[in-house]
């Protein structure tokens, strides 16, 4: 049985997330909800259908193909459109309305793909790699959900002597996750709060096992890490919040970190997979001289930190 | 609205540039007539002389009484007009298209599908006409009522004599297919008749110009006189004789208009109150005054250079004429300056940026077709960077300072362009990567080895050394070796999609029902590809043909006289251009756009029709724009399509593009070579778009084809930018002369000197393979794009990459803005 993990999406030419020219490899499923996310695509664990409001013709013909009866007609702005019972759609394995679907508005996003085949995509691009002295990154989505997958990625590129990078939200269970933090050549790991009711408010779950994770990260691999700090209005936008961390940090033995100032770029995304944006105070920016002062309480710690954005 | 800025943003680097350029800003565009009419005058009393000797005689006589408009700050003079923003209408050339203006008739058949700018310099116009002061002439331009009267009656009598009049004369009657090329345009297959402004696309040998000057050649053309009256059988070499008097005639006139120059300076001088200023004013007109000797220091050399390049200018209707290799003619009198005359680096650079503004102060004005199709531009070529003789990467430190002036000043003119090769230096090549991320699109990168494999390949007999020292860019992408190429290169462009309907249609085009040729009607993809091939072959004939008897009617009706005694080795032949002069007469060639459309309809019927039903079918939907085939049209747009390493299509554009050169290389041209394979856009893909209906690839009937050469048809491209790198280097660039590729990015994926770090390493990647020849890039934030649509006075100076050149994006017509837009934007 050949190893695989759903992919929902693959982007080519990448600067961020690590060295030279990457591609990134979004993988699907995630234990956290940040309320912030940009990628709520990549939350659930199966694929996830979109239905993009600018491409809808508004035919009808995802109703009439439903088998399920989980496309009824709305009318939205003055015109009809579907509207999608998500419930129903997700329980469903036919998908007959995609074929259907003649202008495209309703995809599918995510699907299963074997190491194998991502392998043959990411293989064109290693003369980029080599030239540029980038490689692989895998975000999403919670990667480490698919330790196996990642792991036996990094190894045929490490084959090539071409790294493989991790972007983690650090919920996972330790063992499981092992093989894949042991091929990583570096680990971007999310701090977004040390607080555990702020953590659960803002992210669903508390963060006992993440700061379990960063910390034997700490002891064991700390020359991998990168630790992102997301600044989130109301959960991580304040000086107090970077001197806390900045000193956990230190004190672990923790070197690097990239503070990820928050943006809504993600937002339209929402609207296609039939959600409200749910963070509360997404109408507030962060201020970049908050970003330069929380940066210098960091760099006052020890710490290296880059801006990234 | 939240955007992005771009990253790097210059400012003239002294008030005076500022100055310069703010006045350059808000000045209309005019059209001024008075070197038509001086020419006229002449032709009037001379118009039975022998050709060459009449068509120099016509041009000294215009250029010796040429007013001579010198303005506040400026440092080096001369201009094609007296307006900042003037341009010359070359009723010699072309009459017809300015009569029908004037007469405010309907102009060819594709004005219907030709849009135009209206923002800017053009919004001015509009505004000024209204004042009652001037009209409006060719949809942009002011003209005054004095010169409207003046332009009437010269085109009239042009109308008869022009360039236009006497080729149509010669093929409407001589060739025997006139009436596929006049069918031809007008179901746009063709672009308009290019006779409005048929000349440019070379570059003149700056370097002889400014070492000998033009004294060192009148002498040599004395010699040669008397050389060949000293021997015997001297009566067979008259017409030797007439171009030699002529090049007198007019490189001593072209002295006589430099030194007008000087001496209006000098009268400026006398009145100026301000020492400052009285001193620049004697140093201009010193500089001018010099001009035919060899220039000593940088401003005089900068001076020389740029009166002779107007000249070269004031005399044909050029698009693509070029600056060349700037950064290696230039450089000893820069150098020897920099090192004993004192000059500093702030000096230079102020200097470069006021040259910056003078070449984009010319216009031109051609038919409305062609205006719509160059976007207004003209197609000036800075090259820098490349190889020395001995292949040495050629960058100094003026390659440096011509990017900073392009940083500091962003004008459209002259377009940049670097000749890539591993070892440039790797200053340079940073100030290059900020160049880029000006979001002005240039430089634009062209891979040094695969245009010398290109050339060597037709002209062996010139040598690798030559080539790599000569190698310059003749307009926005065509490489042409600088000093001794023919000029007047194409005929226009050949429109792959119209070919693509008429293959479907057995010869018939859909929109205008027109028969081309009767054919039977394929049914299925390999009688498709086989009807495709027959009449692009057909279609390349021909225009080659008609253009070959054009050529003629351009020999004696409008020989450059000067252009060719200051190129290589018209001197030395006894021979203008359009007889042979030039050391490298392969250059015309052969041009079209479109071929990805037909590839991605080739593959889409390959993968979904199953036969002659649903070849039907297929076409009854096309018929029907899509409507009512929802389901086909999703089908054939989710079928392969370049510009995604997927072979189904990419295999399907190697095989055309083969056929596609083999076929344009058949062709002899007009100066007893073969023709040379090219592809191009400009702005061909709007109107080529509008006149096709929907096509198998899945375009909907209108929709612009497109643009580049090899970029993927906007929204194509599925499977990431990395992918349109990887298709792009399937193809054999070294087989066409040129080549475009197109890519986007969003200003936060190059931040920093990581982010040019990471660009040059991506140029590398794409060029490493040696088959690859151009990419360019767009630095802009949609968002931002988009905001300028709707604020265009906001955005008056905000420059973009189009195809192939660089435009104000405010004053580009809409269809263009949305296609600069919607060209996948890679976010990263």
């Amino acid at each position: 049985m050949p190893r695989s993990a759903p992919v929902f999406d693959i982007q080519s030419l990448a600067v961020h997330d690590g060295e030279g020219l990457r591609t990134l490899v979004f993988l699907q499923g995630c234990p956290l909800r940040c309320s912030w996310c940009s990628n709520p695509e990549g939350q659930a664990a199966g694929p996830q259908m979109r239905w993009h409001a600018a491409k809808c013709s508004g035919c009808l013909a995802c109703r009439d193909a439903c088998t399920r009866g989980a496309v009824m007609a709305e009318v939205r702005d003055g015109r009809t459109v579907p509207a999608i019972d998500r419930r129903l759609c997700e329980a469903c394995r036919e998908r007959a309305c995609l074929e259907r679907c003649p202008t495209g508005a309703l995809a599918l996003s995510g699907r299963a793909m074997t190491a194998e085949a991502l392998f043959k995509i990411l293989r064109q691009d290693i003369r980029l790699y080599w030239n540029t002295g980038g490689g692989v990154t895998f975000g999403g989505g919670e990667p480490l959900l698919h330790p196996d997958f990642v792991a036996d990625i990094a190894g045929r590129l490490r084959a090539y002597g071409v790294g493989t990078v991790v972007e983690t939200c650090g919920e996972w269970d330790w063992e499981a996750a092992a093989p894949a933090l042991e091929a990583a050549e570096r680990i971007y790991f999310d701090l977004k709060t040390l607080g555990p009711e702020k953590h659960r408010r803002f992210t669903g779950r508390p963060n006992e096992t993440i700061l379990a994770n960063l910390k034997r990260l700490a002891e064991t691999r700390p020359g991998k890490m990168i630790i992102s700090l997301p600044v989130i209005p109301g959960l991580s936008d304040t000086l107090e919040h970077a001197r806390e961390i900045g000193a956990l940090l230190a004190g672990w033995g923790l070197r690097r970190a990239r503070l990820l100032p928050y943006h809504r770029l993600g937002i339209g995304k929402y609207e296609t997979l039939g959600r409200a944006y749910p963070h509360r105070s997404g109408d507030r920016d962060v201020p970049p001289a908050l970003v330069v002062a929380m940066q210098d309480a960091l760099i006052s710690a020890g710490l290296t930190v880059t801006v990234d954005g | 609205m939240d955007f992005v800025p771009r990253e790097i943003m210059g400012s003239p680097s002294s008030p005076r540039v500022q100055t310069c350029y703010d006045r350059y800003l808000a000045e209309p565009l005019i059209i001024d007539a008075e070197y038509l009419c001086l020419y006229t005058e002449r032709h009037r009393q001379v118009a039975f002389w022998e050709e060459q000797e009449r068509r120099a005689e016509c041009h000294a006589y215009a250029l010796e009484r040429l007013t001579p408009v010198l303005r506040e700050g400026e440092l080096i003079v001369g201009g094609k007009t007296r307006y900042v923003r003037g341009a010359v209408p070359y009723a010699n050339y072309a009459a017809d298209y300015i009569l029908r203006e004037l007469r405010r008739e309907q102009q060819e058949s594709q004005d219907a599908v030709t849009d135009l700018g209206t923002g800017g310099g053009i919004a001015r116009v509009h505004a000024l006409a209204e004042s009652g002061e001037f009209e409006v002439f060719c949809h942009k331009f002011l003209i005054s009522p004095q010169d409207k009267a003046c332009l009437w009656e010269c085109a009239e009598y042009w109308s008869d004599k022009c360039m236009q009049a006497e080729g149509d004369r010669l093929w409407k009657t001589h060739y025997p297919h006139a009436g596929w090329i006049e069918n031809g345009w007008r179901i746009v297959l063709y672009t308009a008749p290019h006779d409005p402004a048929p000349d440019g696309r070379f570059v003149l040998d700056f370097e002889t110009i400014l070492g000998v000057g033009l004294d060192g050649l009148i002498d040599r053309c004395k010699a040669k006189i008397k050389e060949t009256f000293a021997q015997p059988g001297a009566i067979e070499e008259t017409a030797k004789v007439h171009f030699w008097r002529a090049a007198i005639r007019v490189l001593e006139a072209t002295k006589t208009w430099a030194h007008n120059y000087g001496r209006a300076a000098l009268a400026l001088a006398e009145r100026e109150a301000r020492p400052e200023r009285k001193a620049e004013l004697e140093t201009i007109a010193a500089n001018c005054l010099s001009f035919g000797r060899r220039p000593a220091g940088f401003h005089e050399a900068l001076q020389h250079f740029w009166l002779a390049y107007l000249a070269g200018h004031l005399e044909g209707a050029h698009l693509g004429y070029s600056v060349g290799r700037f950064d290696r003619y230039m450089a000893p009198y820069f150098q020897a300056d920099r090192e004993h005359g004192g000059l500093t680096e702030e000096r230079a650079l102020e200097l470069l940026e006021l040259l910056r503004i003078k070449h984009t102060e010319i216009e031109y004005v051609a038919s409305f077709s062609w205006e719509g199709l160059g976007s207004g531009n003209l197609f000036q070529n800075m090259m820098l960077g490349g190889l020395t003789e001995d292949g040495q990467p050629a960058d100094n430190e003026l390659s440096l300072l011509a990017v900073q002036a392009a940083i500091n000043v962003p004008t459209t003119q002259p377009t940049l362009s670097v000749w890539w090769t591993p070892g440039l230096s790797p200053e340079f090549l940073l100030k290059c990567a900020e160049g880029v991320k000006t979001g002005v699109g240039f430089p634009a990168w062209f891979n040094t080895d695969v245009y010398l494999k290109h050339e060597l390949g037709r002209n062996p007999q010139l040598g690798l050394g030559f080539i790599r020292k000569y190698a310059a860019m003749g307009g926005c992408t065509e490489p042409i070796l600088e000093g001794c190429s023919y000029g007047v290169v194409q005929p226009g462009f050949i429109n792959h999609v119209k070919l693509l309907e008429l293959a479907l249609h057995g010869g018939r085009d859909p929109r205008t029902g027109i028969v081309m040729e009767e054919r039977p009607v394929p049914g299925d993809f390999e009688s498709l590809a086989a009807a495709y091939r027959r009449f692009l072959e057909t279609a390349i004939r021909r225009w080659q043909e008609y253009w070959n008897v054009v050529m003629e009617a351009h020999a004696r009706t409008v020989p450059l006289i000067f252009c060719s005694a200051v190129m290589r080795d018209s001197i030395e032949r006894g021979r203008n251009m359009d007889r042979g002069g030039m050391l490298n007469n392969a250059t015309p060639t052969t041009l079209s756009s479109g071929l990805v459309n037909v590839v991605n309809a080739l593959a889409a019927v390959k993968a979904v029709v199953d036969g002659p039903a649903a070849m039907d079918e297929l076409r009854a939907a096309l018929a029907a724009d899509w409507k009512g085939y929802e389901l086909l049209h999703r089908r054939i747009l989710d079928a392969p399509k370049w510009g995604n390493d997927d072979d189904a299509a990419d295999g399907i554009m190697r095989d055309l593009w083969a056929f596609y050169c083999a076929a344009v290389e058949r062709g002899p041209n007009y100066l007893g070579e073969r023709y040379d394979p090219s592809m191009l856009a400009i702005s061909t893909m709007t109107p080529f778009g509008k006149a096709c209906g929907a096509t198998p690839d899945g375009r909907t009937a209108g929709e612009p084809v497109a643009d580049g050469v090899t970029s993927p048809h906007p929204g194509s491209d599925r499977n990431g930018p990395a992918a349109v790198l990887r298709s792009a280097q399937k193809v054999d660039h070294s087989r066409i002369r040129g080549g475009l590729l197109n890519l986007k990015f969003h200003p936060s994926a190059l931040r920093g000197v990581d982010g040019s770090r990471k660009l040059l390493q991506l140029i590398r990647t794409l060029f490493e393979t040696q088959t690859a020849f151009q990419v360019q890039f767009n630095v802009v934030d949609s968002r931002m794009l988009r905001e300028a649509q709707a604020h265009p006075e906001a955005y008056r100076d905000l420059i973009v990459r189009v195809a192939g050149f660089s435009a104000y994006f405010v004053e580009l017509q809409k269809s263009v803005q949305d296609q600069v837009i919607e060209r996948t934007e890679h976010v990263l």
